[in-house]
């Protein structure tokens, strides 16, 4: 058995005063963005493309949450994580102060930015999960099924940022929170299928059974997005009701599809370095699995004799 | 053996099974008027505004009725693990799993040969002058939840909590079809009645590709 | 007593089976050959591995590495091999809501044979159920229900009878129906694969012992061994057991 207790083990912990810098950070966060998302839907334009407070709440999210991950001792933060870390922080500048803003929206269209590229990087992450479904089928290596898992919880994450943005886009605009739009309906309902991925898996405990029976569920899962799109999109014709998002394609300025394709590529970036950490988490745990196998089949050996 | 003659084979015995009891037919239908005795009083039926609401109800109900009562296709298997005797015999393992799609295809259309009069009756609708072109409606968005239904109750009777899990994965995969049967439907009952024809091409692809993902994945929910 | 299709037993080779579940590991690199014709008697306590070899060998299980394969049948065709292949489980394999009739009925049908009511009739008749032809399985007793499943089990004439523990139920009579049909299937040239913990009279029909312990062979007293012999090692499976030093290394 291991010698080490990993409760009095601390060497490979975040160390306390990043975790509450980290904490600060993210309530100064939530406070700032309160305040302005206040001033704009009280109709407040600011003066400029962007403001001081937008630039600080940018450096806030960065330090909240990429800070750490490069300063840990345990994330070994490597090029492709500073390089991500750059994508960011310039797709931040680009959608709050190059962008130019929006002749009917306003500052608010500038949400926008996010709310597309979350989207789309959510698809590539489900994607890549059914890719990873049939492959694992057909092969029955287990590092498929840490990619399927691996990006579905990704995806997840990537849609719930679309989910939110939508609303806090909305608001302003329209005065409503949600309109049940094609889009954000579709994305709702896809939501709470993958979340229910998820479920399935934790409700099976033999590892084979759940890699195989959770990736022929993925697999539904995945033909079924087109089908949701569109069958909400045929409906929305029949029962029209205002869209958010009316596609980049809509008349956009070539300078705001330069900062659409940057932010989509930060985001892209930041989706594939995740699923990448959750995916070597899933290894870690496998390669515990089998220690211990290993420890009890040397335990049967000795025992036996 | 076919793959025909193998899923015949089940599904005639399914059939059987069921007519000596008839417990699967009751409850479904039991559950389905309850339902929609349940959503007359949030609102009016008499009134011809809230006649709207009755396809989507209607459907939406046989969807409830269907991720409570495609459970026991598998479940019932686990008794004895006649499953594994079903897996032992010289068939394609996808043959188990057509025969239960249609097995669990003849009883939903079963319920609902019983129920569409008694829905016409309580939301004053007309039927009648669309019969044929309704029931066409009705098998393929049916169909639709038969065949994901099935496959669904299949996965889900190999985890735990398996009758909560079913509706959690059922549902959200369904509402394309809820949404098409919905609006085919209502294009029959309304006032002028037609049939959509997109609708009805869009059911009809939605159980040709999952059919046809059953076929090529299906089996993989047999093995140990 | 329905004979075997061609009289042709069905043999089987493990080749280096290793299956596991999660972290348990439940067979560790069996290899074994067992020849047509052979009566092969499964040894081991609980948990030894007996049920899951069972079932690879009626390829209801994957196995997680190594391989098991059927001879003489170069096809390979599995759904061929299954139709030879008979089982007697830990479970009846039977349904509850049905009939014995249409129990054995259905399974008749899924393995295409001909004559269906014929076969029904000779199947109840051997055990002894022809008076509760009509009867849901639902209300037949332990013994009845055993008696179905070795029943269902022959009903196409099997080259290749497995069998979990199938005296567990059994009456006098029949325990003697089963000794009877086994050595009977023996003479014709069927392969038997038996598994069972303890003596039984059964044991004494087997030709060949395989002792299995904790997912591994530890002896294999190979084909033609005296059923005294058998009936000894058997007697070990109730005190721990002993390590044989002639362990197989493979």
């Amino acid at each position: 058995m291991n010698d080490m207790d990993p409760q009095t083990d601390h060497s490979n912990r975040t160390p306390l005063w990043l975790t509450l810098l980290q904490f600060v950070a993210l309530a100064a966060l939530a406070f700032a963005m309160w305040q302005a998302w206040r001033q704009v839907n009280a109709g407040a334009r600011p003066a400029g493309n962007g403001s001081w407070m937008a630039l600080s709440q940018l450096a806030m999210l960065l330090g909240a949450v990429i800070l750490p991950m490069l300063l840990s001792r345990t994330y070994r933060a490597g090029g492709s994580d500073y390089l991500v870390l750059f994508m960011m922080a310039a797709a931040g500048i680009a959608a709050l102060y190059i962008a130019p803003t929006e002749r009917t929206m306003g500052v608010i269209q500038r949400i926008f930015y996010m709310h597309l590229p979350s989207a789309a990087s959510g698809f590539v992450a489900l994607i890549t999960s059914f890719i990873a479904s049939i492959v694992y089928l057909r092969r029955r290596q287990p590092k498929w099924d840490w990619l399927a898992v691996s990006s579905a919880e990704v995806g997840i994450v990537c849609f719930t940022c679309m989910l939110v943005t939508g609303p806090i886009w909305a608001h302003p605009v329209w005065g409503i929170w949600w309109t049940w739009d094609a889009k954000l309906t579709s994305t709702f309902i896809l939501w709470v299928l993958y979340i229910a991925y998820l479920l399935l898996r934790t409700l099976i405990a033999e590892p084979e059974r759940r890699a195989v029976v959770s990736a022929v569920f993925g697999i539904f899962a995945f033909l079924d997005v087109p089908l949701v799109y569109l069958s909400n999109r045929l409906w929305r014709t029949q029962h029209p009701a205002p869209v958010i998002a009316g596609g980049p394609n809509s008349g956009l300025d070539p300078l705001m599809w330069y900062v659409f394709l940057t932010c989509l590529c930060a985001l892209l970036g930041l989706m594939i370095i995740l699923v990448r950490q959750r995916y070597r988490l899933e290894a870690t745990r496998h390669a515990v699995e089998e220690m211990n196998l290993e420890a009890q089949l040397r335990e049967a050996r000795s025992g036996a004799r | 053996m076919t793959l025909a003659r193998a899923a015949s084979i089940i599904v005639a015995k399914e059939l059987r099974a069921e007519f000596r009891s008839f417990e699967l037919l009751n409850t479904t239908v039991v559950f389905v008027l309850i339902v929609v005795v349940l959503f007359s009083f949030t609102f009016d039926p008499t009134n011809p505004e809230s006649r709207r609401f009755g396809p989507g109800l209607l459907w939406i109900a046989l969807l409830f009725a269907g991720s409570l009562m495609l459970q026991p296709s598998f479940t019932r298997e686990q008794a004895n693990d006649t499953l594994a005797a079903l897996r032992l015999s010289p068939i394609e393992p996808f043959a188990i799993l057509l025969g239960k799609i249609l097995a669990n295809l003849a009883f939903l259309l079963l319920a609902e040969v019983i129920l569409l009069p008694v829905f016409a009756v309580l939301y004053n609708v007309r039927i009648l002058p669309v019969l044929g072109q309704l029931s066409f409606v009705m098998l393929l968005g049916t169909l639709g939840l038969a065949t994901i239904g099935t496959v669904f109750a299949a996965i889900s009777s190999q985890a735990r909590m398996r009758e909560l899990l079913l509706p959690l994965l059922l549902l959200p995969a369904l509402t394309p079809v809820l949404i098409a049967s919905t609006e085919a439907t209502a294009g029959l009952l309304a006032d002028s009645p037609e049939l959509s024809r997109t609708w009805v091409v869009f059911l009809a692809g939605f159980d040709l590709i999952f059919l046809t993902a059953a076929w090529l994945f299906g089996e993989y929910l047999f093995e140990e | 007593m329905t004979a075997t299709q061609n009289s042709a037993g069905l043999g089987i080779e493990f080749r280096d089976i290793e299956k596991r579940y999660g972290a348990m590991l439940a067979l560790r690199r069996v290899s074994m050959n067992i020849a047509a014709g052979e009566f092969v008697a499964l040894l081991g306590h609980n948990g030894s591995g007996k049920t899951t070899l069972l079932k690879i060998a009626a390829l209801l299980g994957r196995p997680t590495a190594g391989e098991v394969s059927f001879f003489p049948d170069p096809a390979g065709d599995v759904i061929a091999i299954k139709r030879r292949i008979g089982m007697v489980a830990h479970n009846t394999l039977l349904y509850d809501e049905l009939t014995a009739a249409e129990n054995l009925r259905f399974f008749a049908r899924l393995y295409g044979l001909d004559d269906i009511p014929s076969r029904i009739t000779h199947a109840l008749e051997a055990a002894g159920l022809v008076a509760r032809r009509d009867s849901l399985v639902r209300t037949f007793s332990r013994g009845m229900r055993q008696r179905m499943a070795i029943g269902r089990a022959l009903l196409a004439g099997p080259n290749l009878l497995l069998l979990d523990e199938p005296a567990a139920g059994l009456d006098r009579q029949g325990l003697d129906w089963l000794n009877e049909t086994l050595s009977h299937l023996h003479r014709e040239g069927c392969t038997i694969l038996m598994s069972t913990h303890g003596r039984s009279e059964t044991l004494a029909l087997a030709t060949r012992a395989v002792c299995l312990e904790a997912g591994s062979v530890v002896r294999d007293t190979g084909p033609a061994a005296h059923s005294n012999e058998i009936l000894d090692l058997a007697a070990g499976f109730g005190s721990p057991p002993r390590f044989e030093s002639q362990e197989r290394a493979r």
